[in-house]
């Protein structure tokens, strides 16, 4: 279900992009995050259309495409490599993209990473405890399986555990299942917010060598 | 099961939101706390509301 799957995923990269707009930007950064989230949105279109119209019948085609967009998606920054003055910011976004938290630390910011990581992570592995380490298919639950791109550590913890049906086993509670299936959707939906958010912290200048003027003899020892 | 929905998706949503807009860890806690409390406050005025007008009225 590739064009399902890459719609939920797009989906939730502009609600990232919608949040990050609730929680107060500069109409500078604001500007930066949307020409960011529109040029990944128009890419990702761009390919569901190659996939869909022009290359229906070539399944052997879907699989490197798919890839493709995830990439995109996933280096969907780029556009602000070219905007931003401060290309840490971008190091910092992949990183807190795939750890929450981790782009902070990157930045300095030590107490605003462990509270990201705490309060995510945190949410996330009461889910998985609570539905017994099941993860949630594209099949079953389109709106909680769009969570887990917001993380690559959900990620991975979601290609580990499989894309086995939530079907709760013996141990679990039925009362807790579902919401713990959506502790893992919106621990996702939540660390692209954090991510987003390393755009705003203010970096101090970085040290730059003072040129030498022509013509001025170096200075001997 | 709402309950078990709410408290910790509002919490760690609360959490997320406050760190984005605060430094220091002590006035994150606290802000997301009274954020809570008082997000719970209306809602729990809300559904009171309603009770009443459907019980009384």
């Amino acid at each position: 279900m590739p064009i399902l799957e890459q719609s939920f995923a797009v989906v939730t990269v502009l609600l990232a992009g919608v949040l990050v707009w609730i929680v107060q930007l500069t109409p500078e950064r604001m500007k930066q995050t949307w020409m960011m989230l529109v040029a990944v949105y128009l890419v990702t279109l761009a390919l569901l259309f190659f996939e869909k119209v022009l290359a229906p019948h070539r399944a052997d085609m879907l699989q490197p495409v798919r890839w493709i967009i995830w990439a995109i998606l996933v280096l969907g920054c780029l556009p602000a490599y070219f905007l931003l003055k401060d290309r840490r910011h971008l190091v910092a976004y992949l990183l807190a993209w795939v750890v929450p938290g981790l782009g902070h630390l990157y930045l300095g910011k030590r107490a605003k990473s462990v509270m990201f990581l705490a309060s995510i992570m945190g949410l996330y592995l009461i889910g998985l405890v609570f539905s017994g380490f099941r993860g949630v298919g594209a099949d079953d639950n389109p709106y909680y399986y769009a969570g887990k791109f917001g993380s690559g550590l959900i990620m991975v913890c979601a290609w580990i555990l499989g894309p086995d049906k939530p079907i709760p086993g013996g141990g679990e509670s039925m009362l807790w299942f579902d919401p713990a299936l959506l502790y893992g959707a919106v621990a996702g939906l939540l660390n692209l917010v954090a991510a987003l958010n390393v755009f705003l912290v203010e970096l101090p200048e970085l040290k730059r060598a003072e040129p030498v003027e022509a013509g001025r003899e170096p200075m001997s020892p | 099961m709402y309950m078990l929905l709410y408290v910790p998706v509002c919490l760690a949503a609360l959490f997320v939101y406050e760190t984005c807009r605060h430094e220091d860890l002590p006035t994150i806690a606290n802000r997301a706390v009274k954020d809570f409390a008082i997000l719970t406050g209306v809602f729990l005025s809300i559904a009171g509301a309603l009770y009443a007008i459907n019980r009384f009225f």
